[in-house]
């Protein structure tokens, strides 16, 4: 499996409400494999491979990313800006970032400012700085050549290359691998089926959702037409697996497989779906892990409430540094998830009705 | 050569307070054929404390000497352990700003040159109480993506780390990347003097060490060089909205040259109003005491050497995305190369 097309969805820029830039490069990769290929009215792209039943499957990922959006120009012509889902603030001091479109489509570069440490007293030292007061240099000379470029309203992300790192490079780190490594899985998945000319007893939905890093039932609107039987959410997950960290809380470790939830914040999965994930997984030799913290929230919690609910599961990589320009991950974990929801999709068209 | 791709080259290199030497061969050859291969320079020095010194002679009998300072040491960190899983506890080398730390990119000069990302795991699962407050640099940790036996085949205790250099530009020529400080000013002195022709005093580039941490190579340089006259060449802060106006300078109106009881009075003054004559923009920004540069050192070493301060403006210093206009550093080495070519001899 090539890292090429994974390299290309975290570099596009998408921060929520921005999908357009991931869903065009989804499009073309994926068009001639699907029998239907469609828009919701939001935004989200849905790629359907029919079944020969009338059930239905849903596997899902979110295009959007965390990012900025451009709340005000000052006279000097600093951009001052808000946030598109959560970020830590103590994460944007002093990153590079792409203002207005992607680097591909002319964005312009800027920087978060950040006041120089010779000149900040001994109490800003030790505080962490508000977004409010944080602004972004572009270089423009004022407030008129800023709002040419740059104007309210303008959206902004992370500038952050796509790197593998470690020993015999296995590491990856960029921006965006949340959920783009969903995105690309699904996109394997769906060539993989297809190239293999399977057709299974149920159609498969994937969703390739909008608005998910903002919390909102982007993906929820999105269910309604569907009315899957089941659905699996692709995620990354935060974890902390770092010696001094707790191991009950470190939530999972990287390079260990696709971390399965039995419950975050917003969902408590379906156990039986849960226990059919992890025997997929021993049967086929394919890592994964259970959540060992519950933390986070995702689309999930949409899906599962849409219209009568449906039995869900979610399959998360393990990331370090989550929502912050330089996501980490172990390339073993984009390819241990996608041979497990691979498997998965198989052994669900005997399975079925077991669980 | 142009400015621009010089100032990049040097500020790439690695100069980490302390191995300043480690960058030699790259900073010897950072113009065609060499700096001193390729006749830019006539001499090079080194002493104890590691500076680097090129010598240009202006080739008259009895000529007056000139020291020019730009510190060639920047900004870093070393490694103080390695830790299970791969992750790295570090010291800082100079004035490490943690807030800009977290989630960035690091290189680690080991005996392999690799990448490390810095931790920014949120505190309240590292255990760390307070989470708006930042800590320590000694409770940062970067992540290497090794085991921790791997990791020490490569890495050793006392390993320098600097900031990764990725170099871009703003608008209006705006240049953005590490080691700009103080490394724009040594590629800005290099390149004027090294195209002098026709001048009266021999000029010594004084690429001085260990600024950042104890001003030792110019106090040892100026000691060595002995010269007449001083120009200590470094960055300055630019104006951003979180800092006073009148503790920085403007971005984009030229190089500043400081007022202050440390530098020279009347060769400030005459600098002043030489840059006006030539229509070189130049700023000027009150140090009352210091300069906050290596002008002391300088100023107090032999008998006492009369030295002015000039500089570069720049924002975001001591950080990865440091930004200087380009039209700034092109009037700063205008300024120096006018002023030993006309000025020098004039005032004194």
């Amino acid at each position: 499996m090539e890292l090429n097309l994974l390299k290309e969805l975290t570099a596009a820029f998408a921060p929520s409400g921005c999908e357009k830039n991931v869903s065009d490069i989804i499009k073309r990769e994926i068009e001639s494999y699907c029998d239907d290929l469609y828009y919701t009215k939001l935004g989200s792209l849905i790629a359907v491979l029919r079944g020969t039943g009338n059930r239905s499957v849903l596997v899902s990922a979110h295009m959007d990313e965390v990012g900025f959006m451009v709340t005000h120009v000052d006279d000097d012509g600093y951009l001052h800006f808000g946030l598109i889902g959560g970020i830590d603030s103590r994460v944007l001091s002093g990153r590079r970032v792409i203002i207005g479109e992607s680097a591909m489509h002319g964005g312009i570069k800027g920087i978060i400012m950040s006041k120089a440490v010779h000149l900040q007293s001994e109490s800003e030292r030790k505080e962490v700085t508000p977004v409010k007061n944080m602004v972004i240099d572009i270089g423009a000379k004022n407030k008129e050549e800023a709002e040419k470029y740059a104007p309210k309203g303008t959206f902004g992300t992370f500038d952050s290359e796509f790197v593998l790192f470690g020993k015999d490079n296995k590491m990856l780190k960029a921006k965006a691998i949340d959920d783009r490594l969903g995105c690309a899985v699904m996109c394997d998945t769906i060539k993989r089926l297809r190239s293999e000319g399977v057709r299974y007893d149920y159609d498969i939905y994937f969703v390739f959702s909008v608005h998910e890093e903002i919390g909102f039932p982007g993906v929820g609107a999105s269910v309604f037409g569907i009315d899957p039987d089941r659905a699996i959410v692709l995620e990354a997950t935060a974890v902390a697996d770092i010696f001094d960290v707790t191991p009950s809380m470190q939530v999972a470790k990287t390079g260990e497989g696709g971390v399965i939830s039995f419950a975050d914040l917003g969902t408590i999965y379906d156990r039986e779906f849960i226990d059919f994930a992890f025997a997929t997984g021993r049967k086929y030799n394919i890592k994964c892990q259970m959540k060992q913290y519950v933390s986070g929230s995702n689309d999930a919690a949409h899906i599962q409430r849409a219209g009568l609910g449906t039995k869900i599961i979610a399959v998360s990589a393990p990331c370090r540094y989550l929502h912050s320009a330089s996501n980490v991950i172990s390339i073993e974990d984009y390819y241990s998830i996608n041979d497990l929801i691979y498997y998965l999709l198989k052994d669900l068209n005997e399975s079925i009705d077991k669980i | 050569m142009e400015l621009k791709d010089l100032i990049i080259k040097i500020a790439g290199i690695m100069s980490i307070s302390g191995y300043e030497f480690r960058g030699f061969e790259e900073l010897d050859n950072v113009m065609y054929d060499g700096l001193i291969g390729g006749g830019y320079f006539d001499e090079y020095k080194t002493n104890a404390t590691r500076n680097h010194i090129y010598i240009k002679k202006c080739g008259k009998p009895n000529a007056k000497k000139l020291l020019i300072d730009a510190h060639f040491d920047e900004i870093g960190m070393i490694v103080s352990d390695i830790k299970d899983g791969g992750f790295l506890t570090v010291s800082g080398i100079g004035g490490i700003d943690m807030r800009i730390m977290w989630a960035s990119e690091v290189v680690i000069y080991g005996k392999e040159i690799i990448t490390g990302i810095v931790v920014s795991t949120p505190p309240h699962l590292q255990g760390i109480p307070d989470e708006r407050k930042w800590h320590d640099i000694k409770d940062m940790l970067i992540d290497t993506g090794y085991t921790k036996e791997e990791l020490s085949e490569i890495v050793e205790i006392g390993t320098p780390i600097g900031f990764k250099p990725m170099y871009g530009e703003l608008m209006n020529g705006q240049i953005i990347g590490k080691g700009f400080d103080n490394k724009a000013c040594a590629a800005i002195v290099l390149q004027a003097v090294s195209g002098l022709e026709d001048f009266d005093w021999d000029t010594y580039v004084l690429l001085s060490s260990k600024e950042e941490t104890s001003r030792l190579g110019a106090k040892t340089g100026v000691y060595l060089i002995d010269p007449d006259a001083a120009i200590v060449v470094d960055v300055n802060h630019a104006y951003t909205p979180d800092t006073p106006k009148h503790e920085t300078c403007k971005m984009g109106e030229g190089p500043c040259i400081s007022i202050s009881i440390t530098t020279n009075r009347s060769m400030t003054d005459f600098i002043i109003n030489f840059a006006k004559d030539k229509e070189i923009p130049l700023q000027t920004v009150v140090e009352i005491t210091d300069t906050g540069t290596n002008n002391t050192a300088i100023t107090y070493g032999r008998q006492g050497i009369p030295s002015v301060v000039v500089s570069l403006p720049l924002k975001n210093m001591h950080t990865a995305s440091e930004i200087f206009n380009i039209t700034d550093a092109e009037a700063l080495s205008k300024l120096l190369s006018e002023f030993i070519k006309g000025g020098l001899s004039q005032w004194n």
